[in-house]
């Protein structure tokens, strides 16, 4: 409700700060013409499109980052050598923005699908892997301990235990991996520019129709804010079974 | 050995945890390991006969780095990005720890403007490059904007939700003690948040370097990313990948200080609390 308000009163100022300056349209368009440009991009039929060009790339991307990268994260994280092994290049990796790896990739495979879900995977798989290792290896160790003791092998320990204990962590970290990959798409669109709403934004600006521009932006930030509500629904489901949820 | 076999054994076997290793054995086997990897790319690349065009051999890309020193584009260019990222940097952080607390302290503005705060965290700013180019024009006053638009709202967040996390007897013990608002501010809320801030600033700093890159990628005429992608356009693969290589050192170097911050300042939690 006051979220509600609160926009509705961003609206007013918006509105009148464009009245007030009399601010060219280029420069700050007023929210009246940003909505025309929706209903424009919508009746041309380029909306739903772009939206499903930047959609396919993210979610193959992401499922493919969550089928390789959960089992990963769980066994660098269950092994102390893996762990030893992996860490430097984990942390190179982890450090370095993925972007920058954005042009070996635009050369090794064109400008195409391909490269948007590669970037989409190398973005979200990271956080993926670190959150489930991060969570292995916080297992409370007495939780191990007494699971062993009432007979639990190590695939029981593994299943009953170590599974369950690590879910938010997992949860966290596909959370991170939507956001860290949703970036990767765009910024690839924004640059290489075939299909998906980051090039729309870019056209537009290239037109210099910052009314579009700032229509295709809300889509986006709608699309986002679509996917962060999904993935946090997700880790308050896997971590109910701690006392408090803190969202 | 199956589970079963294991749990029914007539003399359990002591526990056995993670390997653990010292910090010693991590370095050597580290440097082990990457000299390793370095081998197994030069004669993997041979071996397999990979075109040097998806990726050249470990040694043509070494020996980019003193031609391109020679050429003087490597320090100039690197000089160029951390000056740009360091000012962005510094005013993000200057700015979003304040927000962060007044924003995690003040309900009414809680309520008013984490929607929005939200709602940038989530959507990438980058996003808003086009616009940042066309308000102030292709210069460094954007890629430091670029840096700055990418660090704040994380550690702006965090910060906000470290306020919140505040113990509440803590505060319920400051005001029976009869602490005023700045009081409670100074002394029990900004200690207790301070971990949360060094948190904060981590997580800005890495974001910080995405906007730093898109900065240099498209709007730039030097720095490390402009040159990756120059070399790119005319297929100078060594040298994407020695620039690319630079840049990774870069982000170790600004990420791996600010996790020494931050583990510096929530040692004193950690003894506390967990």
């Amino acid at each position: 409700m006051t979220a509600l308000l609160s926009f509705i009163a961003f609206l007013i100022l918006w509105q009148s700060i464009v009245w007030a300056t009399g601010i060219r349209e280029t420069l700050l368009p007023s929210p009246g013409s940003v909505v025309t440009s929706f209903g424009e991009i919508w009746g041309e039929g380029i909306l739903w499109p772009a939206i499903v060009d930047s959609l396919q790339p993210l979610f193959l991307g992401l499922v493919v980052a969550l089928v390789v990268g959960i089992p990963l994260g769980l066994l660098i994280g269950s092994s102390g050598w893996l762990d030893l092994i992996a860490a430097p290049y984990l942390w190179g990796f982890f450090a370095t923005p993925r972007i920058a790896t954005a042009p070996v990739f635009i050369l090794w495979l064109g400008l195409g699908f391909q490269t948007k879900t590669v970037l989409v995977f190398i973005s979200a798989l990271l956080p993926v892997m670190l959150s489930c290792k991060e969570g292995v290896q916080t297992v409370d160790e007495s939780l191990i301990r007494a699971a062993r003791s009432f007979g639990a092998g190590r695939f029981d320990v593994f299943r009953r235990v170590v599974v369950p204990y690590t879910l938010p962590f997992i949860a966290n970290g596909i959370r991170n991996g939507i956001a860290r990959g949703f970036v990767g798409l765009l910024i690839i669109e924004m640059t290489v520019g075939r299909g998906g709403i980051g090039q729309q934004v870019i056209r537009s600006m290239g037109n210099f129709d910052t009314a579009r521009m700032f229509a295709f932006t809300a889509v986006l930030m709608v699309t986002a804010l679509f996917l962060i509500t999904l993935s946090r629904k997700l880790e308050a489901y896997a971590s109910r079974w701690r006392e408090e949820v803190y969202l | 050995m199956s589970a079963t076999a294991e749990s029914t054994a007539p003399a359990p076997k002591r526990f056995k945890g993670r390997k653990q290793f010292t910090r010693k054995q991590r370095i050597i086997a580290t440097v082990i390991n990457l000299v390793l990897f370095c081998f197994l790319w030069e004669y993997g690349v041979k071996f397999f006969e990979i075109k040097p065009i998806i990726l050249p051999p470990f040694s043509a890309v070494v020996a980019e780095i003193p031609e391109m020193y020679e050429e003087g584009i490597l320090f100039s260019n690197l000089f160029f990005s951390l000056r740009i990222y360091l000012t962005g940097m510094l005013f993000s952080i200057i700015l979003s720890i304040p927000l962060g607390l007044l924003l995690g302290g003040v309900k009414v503005l809680d309520r008013i403007i984490s929607p929005y705060l939200w709602l940038i965290y989530t959507t990438p700013l980058l996003i808003l490059m086009p616009l940042i180019l066309l308000w102030v024009g292709i210069n460094d006053t954007a890629r430091v904007l670029l840096v700055f638009i990418s660090a704040v709202p994380a550690i702006v967040v965090v910060v906000m939700e470290g306020v919140k996390t505040v113990d509440n007897s803590l505060l319920r013990a400051a005001k029976s003690f009869g602490a005023r608002k700045g009081t409670l501010f100074r002394k029990v809320i900004f200690p207790a948040t301070v971990p949360f801030i060094a948190t904060g600033v981590k997580m800005g700093v890495s974001r910080g370097l995405i906007g730093l890159f898109v900065g240099e990628l498209f709007s730039s005429a030097k720095g490390i990313g402009y040159i990756i992608e120059l070399a790119g356009k005319v297929f100078n693969m060594p040298r994407v990948y020695a620039m690319l290589f630079m840049f990774i050192l870069f982000s170790i170097t600004m990420v791996g200080g600010a996790q020494y911050l931050e583990r510096r300042f929530s040692s004193w939690r950690s003894q506390a609390s967990m």
